[in-house]
């Protein structure tokens, strides 16, 4: 066998021997696969070479080491592999380039091992739950343009001004368990959702932070290191009744009225300090403007109402919005009023510097709340602008200059954006009860070529 | 259990204990046991009523001890689950005034197929997916498995709530494929073809570990050819760019896609391709998504046999056809409340226009492409249903319609909330209840919904839920490919005429044909 065979050059040591007998345009490749934690040798790892569609394969010996002979000229991507380690091609990744010059390459491969993360996640009565949903989550700076997830995501539960994002997520097999392998090191949250077969839900059953805790504030991280496993994560759901909060939409007298039949009252609770939301909340209100939220635990909630018509498929428009901020405790609570108002039409104005020749300008305000819906104003060069159906909340602001070819000359970008008198360029704005002022927009430009300017 | 059934047999009940006005006072208490052993089961889970307002959930205690209280007389429904069983359900009757006899609910246990994919060199691959599937009593292969089946780091699957039976394995090379794109897929032990793989014997609560999948190297052919695009079209448009799919008609339903893009100059490349057939179509980027084809519109057949040999040349030629706009009008049963209803056409299980009814009841499905469509009609809100409709002169059974040419006429879709529930036994020869086996209806009159097929629970029960009207109903041990749309009807001399009235309707029970 061709790999036995090198094995025994590579241990008798004869790579000289070798490339000395290498036939016209080939040479030899060889070098080791070392661990990237313990620098030790990696016996067994696998190699491939591979340039285009060319590709080889050969495995390292007791020692780490491989050799490949008459290998034609090239440059050759090589990338190990060998179980428990992540098949990277190294970091950085390696090559190895034979020339006429150059008919011996020694390359080195770094493999680094994953570490694991794993466990079992049993319900209430201490029975394995199969197909229960478990996020791996990262403490990332928070992302102001990255909306809520769908309800049952863990993902936006903020700690400080950090936010819990999902990395990785799994489900249970049939034993109850759970094996997050092959991700780097790192501190991990991890979070089990009860297993969605609809036929046995238990809607008590929470979604649990490890530990033992419904709030991200209380879970503890796992720390992990590169090679490192910790097979006991083991974490049992908590069940908890939720209370039912109830309360109605206040609308104006003289409220917009719908252009089209299809309506759509929509209700959005968003946790502020609260464990995560169930599947069952997810409401609307009535014709009357009741509305009956259902399974709420304690915590704080932000509660949005939106009235929308959409008189066309995927462009709705707000005719009524409103929000306020509840505290819920163990009991229900009735009586939650909602004050709705029209959205805010927000005039604006582009203005360019000097010598700056005009260029459309795109602007997209990204509201935070999942209600708030702008579509994005292409405004064809200096000049004003109305930004529609603005509802209260946070938004960030996306202006794009977009210079065409023969207006290249000059490097656009944005020198302030400002509503009323504040500046909301950097950090967006907040819309409250109060009539926003107009917002102005100033394009600057240098004159050298470059590509779009692009500001938050 | 047995009286109970006959006591469902006996009389059509009234089973809507919704809306039964005398006091809810009464209750079911039972036993949740391991079928094999006898002994009782603690922690499992037991629904009430899954379907209806009312819906319970219980947990057995550790004597399998399980109660149900305030209940209102009339049929009541049981489903029982605990990981590692398979779920069972059954019906209690409760008569006025009389708590019924305890339940006894006897749950199989599963049976596990596990163990590990590996390589060419006997290396664990992780990700590689696995497909379950077993031959339905039609002879048809389904799939078995719960969800998705994945292997773990170290290359291990487990294959959970699996009946007693003969299962087949159907592997793709998850991570070894980034290893060598020339893995590909394998039946076990470690097949190419289907013909060569092995089936796999479980009993219940069983546990088949041990299970090794070898994954193979076959290097494959090259299929390659260009797409021709009409005037006006581009490879490349905003981010998007063409590519070409491959679809293999696969097993059991699970096709396999794999894309290549589409080359400046219009060529496309697929190395490894293995033998057997495929389906080549051209995707173009929005906004070409839609309004174009490939030969004849809504083709679906495999249009590609590949063998031994690479193969190249193909041309694809990509039409540039005129979509039409469909006007139409949805009109509503009398005594019905008019509501806003989406419209949707659909081909090939994916939607290819919608919109939503006037306040008038017209619509416009705008810039439809010629083709086969599927029309379908529902409430936004509420119950209202499309149960039938018109293109000019022509009805559409089951929402069946073919769009050619310039003026395809107007759409008249009739909406009714009316809706008939029928429950029911499947019984062999000897008159014992079967599992598993299907209730089939075809209507005398097709309309716009397909009625959906009944399948028996542990005890041989149905349900169904149906359009009123008259319908031809069998029982069959699997469900025909052809029947979502109507081509299929019962067997001569088996149909069992019925007509279905709004509301609950009486009891069926259909026997099945002996086997001979």
């Amino acid at each position: 066998m061709p790999f036995c065979l090198r094995r025994a050059f590579s241990l008798l040591g004869l790579c000289a021997v070798l490339s000395a007998q290498t036939p016209p345009g080939t040479g030899t490749v060889q070098g080791d696969v070392t661990d990237g934690v313990t620098h030790k040798p990696i016996a067994g790892a696998r190699v491939k070479l591979q340039a285009g569609e060319r590709i080889l394969f050969t495995r390292c010996d007791e020692n780490g080491r491989f050799q490949l002979a008459e290998v034609a000229m090239g440059s050759y991507a090589v990338a190990a592999d060998r179980p428990g380690y992540s098949p990277a091609t190294g970091q950085p990744p390696s090559y190895a380039r034979l020339s006429p010059d150059k008919t011996l390459a020694e390359v080195h491969v770094i493999l680094q091992p994953y570490s694991v993360i794993s466990g079992r996640v049993v319900d209430s009565a201490g029975v394995p739950v199969e197909g229960a949903f478990i996020e791996l989550l990262e403490l990332r700076p928070i992302d102001p343009n990255r909306r809520p997830d769908f309800a049952l995501s863990a993902s936006r539960a903020v700690l400080g001004d950090r936010q819990l994002v999902v990395s990785y997520s799994t489900r249970t097999n049939d034993l109850g368990q759970y094996r997050f392998a092959r991700h780097p090191a790192g501190s991990y949250y991890v979070c089990a959702h009860p297993a969605t077969y609809p036929d046995s839900r238990d809607e008590t059953e929470r979604a649990t932070y490890y530990p033992r805790t419904l709030r991200a504030t209380d879970a503890k991280p796992v720390a992990v290191a590169a090679g490192q496993e910790h097979p006991d994560i083991d974490i049992q759901l908590i069940r908890q009744a939720g209370v039912r909060v109830s309360g109605r939409v206040i609308e104006p007298v003289d409220s917009p009225k719908a252009r089209s039949i299809l309506v759509r009252r929509s209700i959005v609770v968003t946790p502020s300090d609260a464990p995560l939301l169930g599947a069952g909340v997810m409401p609307g209100f009535d014709e009357k403007g009741a509305f009956d939220l259902k399974d709420l635990l304690p915590g704080r909630y932000v509660i949005e109402a939106a009235t929308t018509d959409q008189t066309d498929f995927g462009n709705p428009r707000t005719l009524l919005a409103g929000r306020r901020t509840i505290d819920v405790g163990d009991k229900d609570v009735d009586g939650v009023e909602i004050a709705m108002q029209p959205p805010f039409d927000i005039q604006g104005a582009v203005v360019f510097g000097e010598n700056c020749p005009a260029v459309p300008v795109s602007i997209l305000p990204r509201a935070e709340s999942r209600l708030g819906n702008v579509a994005q104003q292409d405004i064809a060069g200096a000049g004003s602008f109305t930004l529609p159906g603005l509802i209260q909340g946070k938004y960030t602001l996306a202006i794009v200059p977009r210079p065409s070819r023969t207006s290249a000359a000059y490097r656009y970008s944005v020198a302030s954006a400002t509503l009323g008198d504040r500046e909301v360029l950097q950090n967006g704005f907040e819309l409250t009860g109060q009539p926003p002022g107009a917002l102005r927009i100033s394009i600057a430009c240098g004159a050298q070529p470059a590509a779009q300017g692009v500001a938050r | 259990m047995k009286p109970l059934l006959l006591a469902l047999l006996a009389a059509p009940l009234a089973l809507a204990q919704v809306s039964n006005p005398e006091p809810a006072s009464l209750s079911i208490e039972g036993t949740l046991t391991d079928q094999l052993s006898g002994a009782p089961i603690a922690g499992g889970r037991i629904v009430l009523d899954e379907h209806y307002p009312g819906r319970t959930l219980a947990y057995s205690d550790a004597a399998g001890h399980f109660q149900f209280d305030s209940l209102r007389p009339g049929a009541h429904h049981l489903l029982a689950r605990r990981t590692g069983y398979l779920q069972a359900s059954q019906l209690a009757v409760l008569y006025s005034g009389r708590n019924s006899p305890a339940v006894r609910i006897a749950l199989t246990p599963q049976a596990v197929i596990a163990g590990t994919v590996e390589d060419q060199d006997g290396f664990p691959v992780a990700e590689a997916s696995i497909i379950v599937f077993t031959r339905s009593a039609g002879g048809e292969l389904v799939s078995a498995s719960r969800g998705g089946v994945t292997t773990d780091d170290h290359g291990r699957f487990r294959a959970a709530g699996l009946a007693s039976g003969s299962y087949y394995l159907h592997v793709q090379p998850g991570l070894a494929g980034n290893w060598d794109a020339r893995y590909t897929d394998v039946y076990y032990p470690a097949a190419l073809k289907f013909e060569d793989a092995e089936a796999i014997q479980t009993t219940s609560g069983q546990e088949r570990s041990g299970i090794v999948v070898r994954l193979q190297i076959s290097a494959g052919v090259r299929v390659q050819g260009r797409v021709a695009l009409p005037p006006g079209f581009a490879i490349q448009h905003g981010g998007g760019r063409a590519q070409v799919s491959l679809t293999s008609a696969g097993i059991a339903g699970f096709a396999r896609t794999t894309n290549a893009m589409v080359a400046d100059d219009g060529s496309f490349t697929f190395n490894h391709v293995q033998p057997g057939k495929y389906q080549l179509v051209p995707v173009l980027p929005p906004p070409y998504g839609r309004g174009f084809t490939t030969g004849p519109a809504g083709a679906v057949e495999p249009n590609l046999e590949v063998g031994a040999a690479d193969i190249s040349g193909i041309a694809l030629n990509v039409e540039d056809t005129m979509p039409v706009d469909l006007p139409g009008k949805v009109v509503f049963a009398a005594g019905v409340q008019p509501e806003p209803v989406i419209v949707l056409l659909t081909q090939r299980n994916s939607v290819q226009a919608q919109t939503a009814s006037q306040e008038d009841g017209s619509f416009v499905l705008r810039a439809v492409p010629p083709g086969k469509y599927y029309l379908s009609a529902n409430a936004t809100a509420g119950s209202l249903r499309g149960v039938s409709a018109r293109l000019g002169e022509a009805d559409l059974p089951y929402g069946a319609l073919e769009l050619k040419g310039p003026n395809p006429g107007s759409l008249v879709i009739t909406m009714s909330s009316a809706f008939g529930t029928v429950q029911g036994v499947i019984v062999d020869a000897a008159g014992q209840p079967v599992s598993g086996q299907y209730a089939l209806f075809h209507a005398v009159k097709p309309g716009l919904l397909p009625p959906a097929p009944g399948k028996t629970d542990p005890a041989g029960h149905f349900w169904a839920g149906l359009p009123p009207g008259d319908y031809r109903v069998w029982p069959a041990a699997a469900v025909p490919a052809d029947y979502r749309f109507g081509g299929s009807d019962a067997p001569p001399g088996q149909g069992q005429l019925v007509t279905i009235v709004e509301g609950p309707n009486p009891p069926l029970r259909l026997v099945l044909a002996a086997v001979k």
